[in-house]
């Protein structure tokens, strides 16, 4: 059985920095006055989105290697993607910072992975 | 009318719907004119030609009036100036219409009118109501004019001042400001330099309805007035916002007549020979739901006791014709001189008899009453109603005259109870200031059957036209057409034309259908009311074609194709919501170009039965887009024609900004303005946004405008329509803005009201705008 990672290593941490960036953004837009999306639905949507993000990134980094740990990067890649959609749309132009950088936190996490299970192989 | 929500797509995690609220975008106009009649007030009535005949202006019934009928049976067609019309001959107007140029276009062989003239109905009603039978036409009211011209004093049309007196800047309505420290070139630097909030708002989730600010701040006196929805006036330093002092009414806020709060703002007048040491020689004034029109000295904030009763006037005395309702005094009242003129809101779509409209003029001073209009011919005026002045006015004291924008008469989107020729109903009427007499009218709507207020106040401009100086006045309407006229004659400037319109499918007891109505040949319609709008696919996809299915369901010949029971209904575009509303037309005299902003809104309508309708909607009641039209025998129900998401199905642009040459009457740009919204959700700037509002125009060549659902407030370049600058504010600025100077400085104020038309924001926001220091 190849190993998923080093034990210890936060693979998903910049997926949860991003995330908590997206969360303070968006917690910023909607109860600040004047952001042109203060107390709306979909700037409420967003913060519920990163939220998940934050939980999912955890998921992933606690769930052993599988369908459930693949599962869950798929869900949060795509809710990453479609909440920088959505902060397109909201005009949350650091949502969309925040996003890509929890998409690349991704990307890194799969790395880790990868070369954590090369490693084991070898 | 009815919220429209336009939420839009579904995206993320989310849909993205947004909303525009289509309330009763004619802002439940309902009036009553009493004819209070004190020895001091002559009470002029309708006349088809005042000007020549005063006497006649005793209410004179269009129908028995002789030159209301036209010799002619069967009108000629003229010559085809607009695309893909016909275009028929008006019917023999009145002896001085004579000049009327739609008539002097040489005829063609085009048929007389495709449409079925509804000879049976009319002759009916001729016999019901005893109109002249030589009258073949009865419903369209032929054009009031005053082909002797008027003599004018030397008060200049656009004043030198730099105040903002009015809810449209100045008694033209030209919402220009003579000021250009603020230009092209640095209107990016403008920042916010102080706002105000009032604390009077609710989004009616409490005791109280939610409100609606529709106001301009007023600046005068060196001050900065506002009235809010809690019918309280604020004056303010215009260099700061620090409160000078408030005046509360105390009027109950309850929303008798509509379903907000609402407020327009206030109005000011000051002496011409003021005496000194004596208070009230600068005043005040605010309405309130109740018909009050309060009166406060200008400086102290104090109430005028001499005012009134004690310091108010209570319009709602002269409520005594089917009073179903009470006035409501919403718009601050058109300060001309040594008048204020006023006339009222109601409940709108809720009665087939309501109180007649009536227009006021009072002494500013005292209120005692000056004169009063009724602009309902006295045979029909207790089977029908309204026909009120809900909004603004214009003046021209140079010309001494007040031009009145007038609405539809009652119920709405059924005409059986009053199928003779209302001349005053939808058009805009030229009153003498001094005696409240007809001068001219010109009816845009001949009987109108879909609810098409004329709700803004007609811009007064002087303008050169194939090298002719011409005073000129420009309507501008829910329709979509700009109708430009002589403002001292009533004559058209360019062409209006009475086209052939669709009559009715025969589903509609008791119905007449004009079977012409009025259209420019220029400018051209802000949109195509012609055809029948395009789906969007992207709505239409989402919707799983719901969109297509339901444009197929709904019939639609043409902007005026009248009320059916049949299938969905009949398509509207634009309806009560669309075309242009009180925001009006800005003017900048100096490049004679006029800036206006309209949306595009599809709606439908359909009438029921008396007793489908309580089936439908379990007893007359103001169900969802539902309404009664109590006391005529049918119901109606007004949509906005969306998808499942409430996605608008038709195709954007949803709101343009139009620029117009009016030199020539051609368009000089136009362009998509704001963003939709809702949720939160913003849509490409280049769909636009339904609007409300309008802009105000600057000698620094600037147009700063609200108006969009996103709430911002703008400034384009008045030359090209390129967008120059934009803040965010806290709801959709639903009035004009004010441009102002105050020690030296230029500055530019937004109310940031909000209005359910356009989406579920309130605000009590008043922000002001200048260059750093």
């Amino acid at each position: 059985m190849s190993q998923s990672s080093r034990p210890g290593t936060a693979r998903t941490i910049v997926i949860v920095a991003g995330a908590l960036g997206g969360l303070a953004v968006s917690i910023y837009n909607y109860a600040t006055p004047l952001t042109g999306v203060e107390g709306t639905f979909g700037a409420g949507l967003v913060i519920l989105a990163c939220v998940l993000l934050i939980l999912g990134a955890f998921v992933i980094q606690f769930s052993p290697p599988g369908i459930l740990r693949g599962i869950f990067r798929f869900l949060v890649g795509l809710g990453a993607v479609l909440t920088a959609l959505a902060a397109y749309f909201l005009h949350e132009w650091w949502l969309i910072v925040a996003m890509a950088i929890t998409l690349a936190g991704l990307a890194f996490d799969i790395a880790q992975s990868r070369t954590a299970s090369s490693g084991a192989i070898a | 009318m009815r919220q429209l929500s336009l939420p839009l797509v579904a995206i993320a995690l989310a849909t993205l719907p947004f909303g525009l609220n289509a309330q009763d975008a004619s802002e439940a106009p309902t009036s009553t004119e009493t004819t209070p009649a004190p020895e001091t007030a002559p009470v002029p009535e309708a006349s088809e030609t005042p000007e020549t005949n005063p006497e006649a202006t005793t209410e004179t019934a269009p129908e028995a009036t002789p030159d209301a009928a036209t010799e002619d049976p069967a009108p000629e067609t003229t010559q085809e100036a607009a695309p893909d019309e016909p275009v028929v001959e008006e019917p023999a107007p009145a002896e001085p219409a004579t000049e009327e140029p739609a008539t002097e276009e040489p005829a063609t062989e085009e048929p007389a009118t495709e449409q079925p003239v509804p000879e049976e109905a009319a002759t009916e009603e001729q016999s019901a109501e005893d109109t002249t039978p030589e009258d073949i036409y009865p419903g369209v009211a032929d054009p009031i004019l005053n082909t002797a011209g008027r003599s004018r004093s030397d008060i200049p049309l656009v004043p030198g001042t730099t105040d903002w007196t009015s809810f449209h800047g100045q008694g033209n309505a030209q919402k220009y400001s003579p000021l250009d420290q603020i230009t092209v070139e640095n209107v990016g630097d403008l920042e916010k330099v102080w706002d105000f909030h009032t604390g009077d708002l609710s989004d009616g989730s409490g005791d109280l309805a939610e409100t609606v600010w529709s106001a301009t701040p007023i600046f005068a006196n060196d001050t900065l007035y506002i009235g809010t929805p809690f019918y309280r006036i604020i004056a303010l330093d215009p260099g700061t916002g620090e409160e000078k002092w408030s005046f509360d009414t105390d009027s109950a806020l309850e929303p008798l007549t509509q379903p907000a709060l609402k407020n327009r703002g206030v109005a000011y007048w000051e002496s011409p020979d003021p005496v000194e040491g004596e208070a009230c020689q600068k005043i005040v004034y605010i309405g309130t739901m109740d018909a009050q029109l309060f009166a406060v000295d200008a400086d102290t904030g104090e109430a005028c006791e001499d005012f009134g009763n004690g310091g108010a006037l209570d319009v709602n005395q002269w409520n005594t014709v089917n009073d179903r309702f009470p006035f409501s005094v919403l718009q601050p009242p058109t300060v001309a001189g040594n008048h204020l003129v006023l006339g009222w809101a109601g409940s709108d779509w809720e009665y087939a008899e309501a109180p007649p409209g009536a227009v006021f003029s009072v002494d500013p001073q005292t209120a005692e009453l000056q004169w009063s209009f009724e602009t309902l011919p006295e045979e029909i005026r207790r089977q029908t109603g309204t026909a009120n002045v809900w909004t603004h006015m214009s003046v021209d004291e140079g010309l001494n005259l007040v031009y009145l924008p007038v609405a539809s008469p009652s119920p709405n989107y059924w005409g059986g109870n009053r199928t003779q020729e209302i001349p005053y109903a939808t058009s805009t009427t030229a009153l003498d200031l001094d005696t409240g007499e007809v001068v001219w009218s010109r009816q845009w709507v001949h009987h109108d059957i879909w609810d098409y207020d004329i709700n803004s106040a007609p811009t007064l401009m002087d303008i050169t036209v194939d090298g002719e100086e011409i005073p000129a006045l420009m309507q501008a309407t829910k329709m979509g057409f700009l109708f430009v006229v002589n403002r001292e004659t009533g004559e058209d400037v360019w062409p209006i034309e009475e086209r052939p319109v669709p009559g009715g499918d025969g589903t509609i007891d008791g119905e007449y259908y004009a079977p012409t109505q009025p259209f420019p040949t220029k400018p051209a319609p802000l949109l195509d009311q012609a055809e029948k709008p395009e789906v969007w696919k992207i709505a239409d996809l989402v919707g799983l074609g719901s969109c297509t299915e339901l444009f197929d369901n709904l019939s639609y010949e043409g902007m005026y194709s009248p009320p059916t029971t049949k299938g969905e209904g009949v398509l509207t575009y634009p309806d009560s919501a669309g075309g242009v509303q009180w925001g009006g037309v800005a003017f900048d005299p100096e490049t004679q170009t006029a800036v206006v902003n309209t949306s595009h809104i599809v709606q439908y309508i359909k009438l029921f039965a008396r007793e489908d309708y309580d089936n439908q909607t379990g007893g007359s009641g103001n169900e969802s887009g539902f309404y009664p039209q109590e006391g005529a025998p049918y119901g109606m129900s007004l949509m906005n024609a969306m998808n499942w998401l409430g996605m608008p199905c038709w195709k954007p642009p949803f709101g343009e900004l139009v620029a117009l040459d009016m030199t020539n009457g051609d368009v000089k740009w136009r362009k998509p303005i704001g963003m939709s919204q809702s949720m939160g959700f913003f849509m490409p700037e280049s769909m636009g946004s339904p609007t409300i509002g309008g802009p105000a125009v600057t000698k620094g060549g600037l147009i700063f405008i609200g108006a969009t659902m996103d709430a911002r407030a703008r400034a384009y370049d008045l030359q090209t329509g390129e967008e120059l600058w934009s803040d965010q504010l806290e709801a959709p600025v639903v009035a004009n803005p004010a441009v102002y100077e105050y020690r030296g400085k230029q500055y530019v104020a937004f109310i940031s009201g909000g209005n359910s038309i356009l989406k579920p924001a309130v605000g009590d926001q008043l922000a002001v705008y200048a260059l750093p220091d």
